[in-house]
């Protein structure tokens, strides 16, 4: 019930982000040249490293391929579905323009992370979509449908925790009202995720796969096709998302204490 | 029953003190220091359905922070709020379902959007069935005739219809309590005089609860029967409009209509004398008018002094105007008032 | 402005331990599982080197990209500018420039950290001559990617948006140009297509004057080829500007 009303709440924000959309057209094909170009110097760059070295940290090209599938689909979704939002939020606090979203009997947090969906990114969605399939297709060792849909699932989860963290290092601003909080330092560390976490040795695999859980959005789901007993991987995603989610959730409500008693 | 009601309601800010320039940034980044401002201090106001409590005051005297708080959005340092029984910082969904919030300076609609999609997603957010939805609309846009704009992105409305589409959105859902914060802030005369007209209009048909802020004085004087002047976060006065001036009007406006021109002989002796005695200062003359201001108490004794000695066609007795007193009142430096409510 | 700062300096530095990091543990992994300890005559801290050397001169070449410009369009800001007695890209150069030696005041101290701290690679002999060689061929580079950022930017006047432009044309140039792995990696014929662009001469080439491997005869060469590209570019965007202006609309006049 609830659940069907804010997927209507959702239905209004995609209706809105596409004729908005329409009216910026060109900005739609700078964006999908953008993303192109930035999708196709990823494969390259694991390409050209292959012409070097038969494995990347234990895996095959093949594999190395369908990893940045996965990690151009979690960016594609957060550009689609996320970025715009998160982008915003700075100003929606530092210029007090919660109020309005506060008042509405809907949550606030759902408003506030939802309400732009960037059309304009949608086509860039489904080419990312479309290499990972390709990638999935030439895949020459054997993925069981299983596992595949576990990897399928645990891609949407990257998502949502590149969201989580990226959220994170925005909330700040409910303390610091600096325009864009830590925002710069997330785009940095996001890099992370571009690289297979094999490569990483520990303490830095740890930290990636914990406290800056960037390796567990893409390079995690992917390694879940190929390691022989992957339940380790899975349970341990899930238990720092659901970390992770507790955690925004935390940081929002006393963030929000904070707007309460300093706005006037 | 009071639909809002405030006891001893309290808010202070804690600002962070900061020195000019580098040497200030730096000693900031190891000590703040803060200073504690009082926002608001023992505010206890009340308000019941069908009512429409002015609240006025100079800016920064407190009025958008107690809206705020009113609406949920702040949270208070002390004292006890009730917003149709509920406490309006705990933001419960049954609460904001019958709460509509207004500020002028801020707009709600989504700018790229025409209104009419703005008020589909609120009809869900709300969820108003969609035959009241209809009807709901359908009066909201007559009255405020806007039936042309509907389909019109808001950034290319003009202030005036901007401001009505934002009535509209606010009063979809047909709240029980409203909040008005400056909603005819800007806008050209036309405009302030269409938005006040409809708002008594929809009171009279929904009895919410309402409270109104506004620094134009003709806002407050045709809508409110009631206000409540707030000076430095304090109420200094709670009572009818009307009131205000008996309590702190200190004068009263005699004019005099001559039966001939106004001579020197004539200003010079009877209104000479006349005044000589009486509490009363001549404001204006013309060629046969005189206005005089005249102490209350003394009123009556000039005007029959005026009847015996002066020739005159007509004269008549004029109150104070209420939004000079009102602003005589919430200025720093203005009267003195007394405390107490008034009698 | 105080914390801005701080803001800025924390961003910088952790900017480039990022791209270092990211570069130390997949060569490492790299040069591991093949055993090599040459791969297209990089050794492994070489190839490291040319990672750091990539981050701090990537960042004297690209600058301040904030997008002043389009936004100064988009929003009326340029109208002030063009009251000014001063050429607006006078004025954005001049801050690019003071934004450059910050940037090498940056480097000096990122390097020296660094240096002290990790010691300096095996295979690598500091020598300020290369460090002079690797700063001027930059700051030539920097000049020219400069002219392109702008002419991009200038499309602004014709469209409402030009952050996925912008962001196109960053990413291509910095895999072009060697940012992201030394071209020496990248397929024979590749490479002699690239050769063909001014890209080489931003990226690969003045990190290999760092490095070392690059003698005067090739400073010059690459100095020369940056300028040769430097004259149309700036007639582009000299193009692009008049027409521009023509066309402004200045919002919020």
């Amino acid at each position: 019930m609830n659940l069907a009303r804010y997927a209507r709440l959702y239905g209004h924000f995609l209706r809105f982000s596409f004729s908005k959309a329409l009216e910026f057209r060109v900005d739609f094909y700078f964006r999908v040249g953008m993303d192109v170009a930035y999708y196709a110097m990823n494969l390259a760059f694991f390409k050209i490293i292959f012409l070097h070295s038969k494995y990347l940290a234990g895996w095959t090209d093949g594999q190395v391929t369908i990893f940045v599938g996965a990690f151009i689909v979690v960016d594609a979704i957060h550009m689609t579905v996320f970025a715009n939002n998160i982008f915003q939020i700075g100003d929606l606090i530092n210029k007090g323009d919660l109020d309005y979203y506060l008042v509405r009997p809907v949550s606030t947090f759902f408003f506030v992370s939802f309400r732009d969906f960037a059309a304009n990114s949608f086509l860039n969605l489904i080419i990312a979509v479309g290499v990972l399939i390709w990638a999935l297709a030439r895949y020459t060792g054997a993925l069981g449908w299983a596992r595949i849909s576990v990897f399928l699932l645990l891609i949407l989860n990257g998502a949502l925790l590149h969201f989580l963290v990226a959220i994170l290092f925005i909330l700040p601003t409910f303390w610091t009202h600096s325009r864009r909080g830590l925002q710069p330092l997330f785009w940095q560390t996001a890099r992370f995720m571009e690289r297979p976490h094999s490569i990483f040795t520990s303490p830095m695999r740890w930290i990636l796969l914990t406290i800056l859980p960037f390796s567990l959005m893409a390079s995690v789901p992917s390694a879940v096709l190929f390691e022989p007993r992957p339940g380790l991987l899975i349970v341990g995603t899930a238990v720092v998302t659901v970390l992770f989610f507790s955690a925004v959730q935390w940081v929002w409500r006393k963030g929000l204490a904070v707007y309460a008693s300093a706005s006037s | 029953m009071a639909v809002i009601q405030t006891k001893n309601l309290s808010k202070t800010f804690r600002v962070h003190k900061k020195a000019a320039g580098f040497k200030g940034s730096l000693k900031a980044l190891v000590r703040r220091e803060w200073l504690e401002k009082s926002a608001l201090q023992n505010v206890s106001i009340e308000v019941s359905s069908g009512e429409i409590l002015g609240l006025v005051g100079a800016n920064g005297a407190g009025k958008t922070t107690l809206v705020k708080i009113l609406a949920g959005i702040v949270c208070a340092s002390s004292g006890d709020v009730s917003v149709l029984g509920h406490n309006p910082w705990q933001r419960s969904n049954e609460l904001r379902r019958q709460v509509a919030l207004i500020m002028g300076q801020k707009a709600q609609l989504w700018w790229d959007l025409p209104a009419e999609d703005c008020f589909l997603l609120l009809r869900d957010i709300y969820q108003i069935p969609h035959n009241q939805y209809r009807q709901n609309l359908e009066f909201l846009v007559e009255s405020l005739g806007v039936q042309d704009q509907l389909n019109i992105q808001i950034r290319r409305l003009s202030l005036g219809e901007r401001m009505k589409m934002e009535l509209i959105a606010a009063l979809l859902h047909t709240p029980k309590v409203v909040y008005l914060d400056e909603p005819t802030i800007g806008l050209d005369l036309t405009a302030q005089r269409a938005i006040r007209k409809f708002i008594l209009e929809y009171r009279k048909l929904h009895k919410p609860a309402m409270i109104l802020t506004s620094h134009y004085m003709e806002d407050i004087e045709q809508l409110c029967e009631r206000i409540a002047i707030i000076k430095e976060g304090k109420i200094v006065y709670d009572g009818e409009l009307s009131r205000v001036v008996n309590k702190y009007a200190q004068h009263k406006i005699l004019s005099l209509e001559m039966a001939g021109p106004l001579t020197d002989s004539i200003r010079q002796g009877e209104l000479a004398n006349l005044l000589k005695n009486l509490r009363a200062e001549v404001l204006l003359e013309e060629q046969n008018r005189v206005r005089l201001k005249v102490a209350r108490s003394d009123v009556a004794q000039v005007a029959s002094a005026v009847l015996q000695k002066i020739a005159i066609t007509d004269l008549s007795i004029e109150e104070e105007d209420i939004g000079n007193i009102i602003e005589k009142l919430i200025r720093r430096d203005g009267v003195k008032y007394d405390s107490g409510p008034a009698s | 402005m105080f914390s801005y700062r701080i803001d800025f300096w924390v961003q910088f530095f952790v900017s480039i331990a990022v791209e270092i990091a990211i570069a130390y543990f997949l060569w490492s992994s790299i040069y591991s599982t093949e055993g090599a300890s040459r791969i297209s005559g990089y050794s492994l801290s070489m190839m490291i080197l040319y990672y750091v050397f990539a981050a701090f001169g990537g960042r004297l070449v690209r600058g301040n990209e904030r997008m002043i410009i389009a936004t100064d369009i988009y929003d009326g800001g340029l109208t002030k500018y063009l009251l000014y007695p001063v050429r607006y890209v006078y004025v954005i150069g001049a801050f690019a420039l003071a934004f450059d030696t910050v940037t090498l005041l940056q480097m000096a101290i990122g390097l020296s950290t660094m240096f002290a701290v990790f010691g300096l690679p095996a295979g690598f002999e500091f020598h300020w001559m290369n460090m002079l060689m690797g700063t001027t061929a930059c700051f030539m580079a920097s000049i020219l990617y400069f002219i392109i950022y702008v002419a991009l930017d200038f499309v602004a006047f014709w469209v409402d948006t030009v952050w996925g432009l912008s962001m196109m044309f960053r990413f291509s140039i910095q895999f072009l140009s060697g940012f992201f792995l030394p071209l020496e990696l990248f397929p024979k014929p590749l490479q002699r297509a690239i050769y063909y662009t001014p890209f080489p001469y931003i990226g690969a080439e003045p990190i290999k004057m760092f490095l070392g491997r690059s003698s005067w005869p090739q400073w010059v060469h690459a100095n020369m080829m940056v300028m040769l590209w430097i004259i149309p570019m700036a007639g582009l965007m000299q193009l692009l500007w008049w027409r521009g202006v023509k066309n402004y609309s200045g919002v919020g006049i």
